[in-house]
């Protein structure tokens, strides 16, 4: 009888945490390049209930993965030229101390010695892994929809914008950055789609974040529900068999 | 419940960047403001689980091992520079900058400090000060019975002396310009001091290459734009909204629990 306690415990384990991730997708409606997550769910097969009947096999559930959903969020114009937005696929390439990271939050701006930078001060990378240093009377700057930086009308550079082979083996960093595990293969996107004087907003959409949260609510309670009246069913079973006179 | 957290990280968020855009509405009449905007960025993740990396590749979504975030931060408060409307004031101590550049501006306290805000006027022995009576660098000073004052895009400063028929050079007004205006640390009044993120400051004459030009008779207007501040305002209030609901269903379920018999 305890099975379905158990079983009902497992399942609002992982709606406690489908609610964290469902949190912090709201708490990042409006975090530039934020991919929003949901979670995935598996069936945990367990012992058998009874082994001497060659009862039903108990199944836990577990969470195994997080889906990320890479799809472009919206596009937000602001008419900064340092302002970078990737329409599809692709990352910005940024050193963060020894390493580099990568990050679709593209609202860059420039340093005291006129290196591109993004908001904490990393470099942004070219298509070569160097930082992008504008010269001194920088006037006019151009980023070409391929991602060739243009000052003054004369190609400079052009902006490292890579993909990778496996998606799956990126891992979120923190502050709108990513990592990439050894396994998945970054490459060089030739002919990426850069709007300058855009920036990309947060994918997640809040009506559904707002309905998926009302259900990791309602099934919360409603497992509740499950896990109560089986209590209740020990307890009138102790109370009856211990009411038997002997 | 860790979404309790992350639901105060949001709030905390959208709070912030209310009083931004509550502060650039409050400045929509300032002389040469410049509009800020939050910038929010997603604070760091837990690994709950790092099992289970699927190695479907193809489609937009894609499985990694479950990774909690733990809400959001605010990155940095970015002032966007862009310049602002010109307004037609036909004072001829206003001065707008049409382009690149700042006003040096000698503080009280013997520092510079440096400021877009135009709206000049002379102190009382005939200097080019700021609204504040700062004298602008380098100094100006306007002769006694002068009819008229000229300032040219250039800006050199030409006065017209009663009885003269020649116009005089009293002098030559400079800008100065920083790699990263964003760097600039605001002190209020319109004025904005050197640090070492915005770079040391080029001086230069008004005209020159990647300098602006002098406008007289304009101020430069702020370069809030209402409209998009409001629809911000709206866009921030709800999503305030929002992280409100998800810490009262996390309350629910928390109940919902702690009613257990």
């Amino acid at each position: 009888m305890d099975n379905a306690m158990m079983i009902g415990l497992a399942r609002q384990m992982t709606l406690r945490r489908s609610m964290d991730i469902a949190a912090n997708n709201i708490a990042n409606m409006s975090t530039a390049g934020f991919k929003a997550e949901h979670e995935l769910l598996a069936e945990r097969p367990m012992g058998k209930a009874r082994d001497a009947e060659g009862g039903e096999q108990i199944r836990y559930v577990a969470d195994w993965g997080v889906l990320r959903d890479f799809r472009t969020g919206a596009l937000e114009h602001t008419g900064r030229d340092f302002d970078l937005a990737i329409q599809g696929d692709g990352f910005f390439q940024i050193q963060v101390g020894d390493n580099i990271q990568y990050t679709r939050d593209g609202r860059f701006s420039v340093n005291a010695e006129g290196g591109l930078v993004t908001s904490d001060g990393s470099a942004v990378l070219d298509d070569g892994g160097e930082p992008i240093i504008f010269p001194p009377g920088s006037n006019q700057i151009d980023i070409s929809p391929a991602g060739s930086v243009a000052v003054n009308g004369l190609e400079l550079t052009r902006l490292g914008v890579m993909t990778f082979d496996r998606l799956s083996s990126l891992q979120k960093a923190g502050g709108g950055r990513i990592t990439a595990g050894p396994d998945a293969g970054p490459v060089l996107v030739e002919a990426p789609d850069i709007r300058q004087g855009f920036y990309e907003s947060s994918n997640v959409n809040p009506v559904l974040e707002l309905t998926r949260m009302l259900e990791i609510t309602r099934t919360y309670q409603s497992v509740s529900k499950m896990i109560e009246e089986n209590s209740d069913l020990s307890r009138r079973s102790i109370e009856r068999l211990g009411s038997v006179k002997g | 419940m860790r979404s309790l957290g992350i639901a105060a990280t949001g709030m905390l968020a959208q709070q912030l960047n209310v009083e931004i855009i509550s502060h650039n509405l409050a400045n929509m009449n300032t002389v040469a403001f410049k509009r800020q905007r939050a910038e929010f960025q997603d604070l760091l993740y837990q690994n709950a689980e790092e099992m289970g990396v699927a190695s479907s590749d193809a489609g937009t979504i894609v499985p990694t091992g479950v990774q909690v975030g733990l809400g959001v931060k605010t990155g940095s408060v970015y002032r966007i520079t862009e310049q602002g409307n010109l307004s037609q004031t036909s004072n001829p101590y206003d001065l707008a900058i049409n382009g690149q550049g700042w006003f040096r501006v000698q503080m009280p306290n013997g520092g510079e400090a440096y400021t877009r805000a135009g709206n000049f006027s002379l102190s009382g022995n005939g200097e080019l000060v700021t609204a504040e009576g700062y004298v602008v660098q380098p100094g100006i000073t306007i002769p006694q019975g002068t009819e008229s004052v000229i300032v040219n895009n250039t800006g050199q400063v030409q006065v017209r002396i009663a009885g003269d028929p020649e116009a005089q050079t009293v002098g030559q007004l400079e800008l100065s310009n920083f790699f990263n205006e964003a760097g600039l640390e605001a002190v209020g009044e319109n004025y904005f001091l050197e640090t070492a993120a915005s770079g040391p400051a080029t001086q230069g004459t008004p005209g020159d290459e990647g300098f602006g030009t002098l406008r007289q008779g304009f101020v430069e207007a702020a370069n809030v734009n209402p409209v998009a501040e409001i629809t911000a305002l709206i866009q921030a209030q709800r999503a305030y909204e929002m992280n409100a609901r998800v810490i009262t269903a996390s309350d629910e379920m928390l109940a919902t629990s702690s009613q257990l018999r």
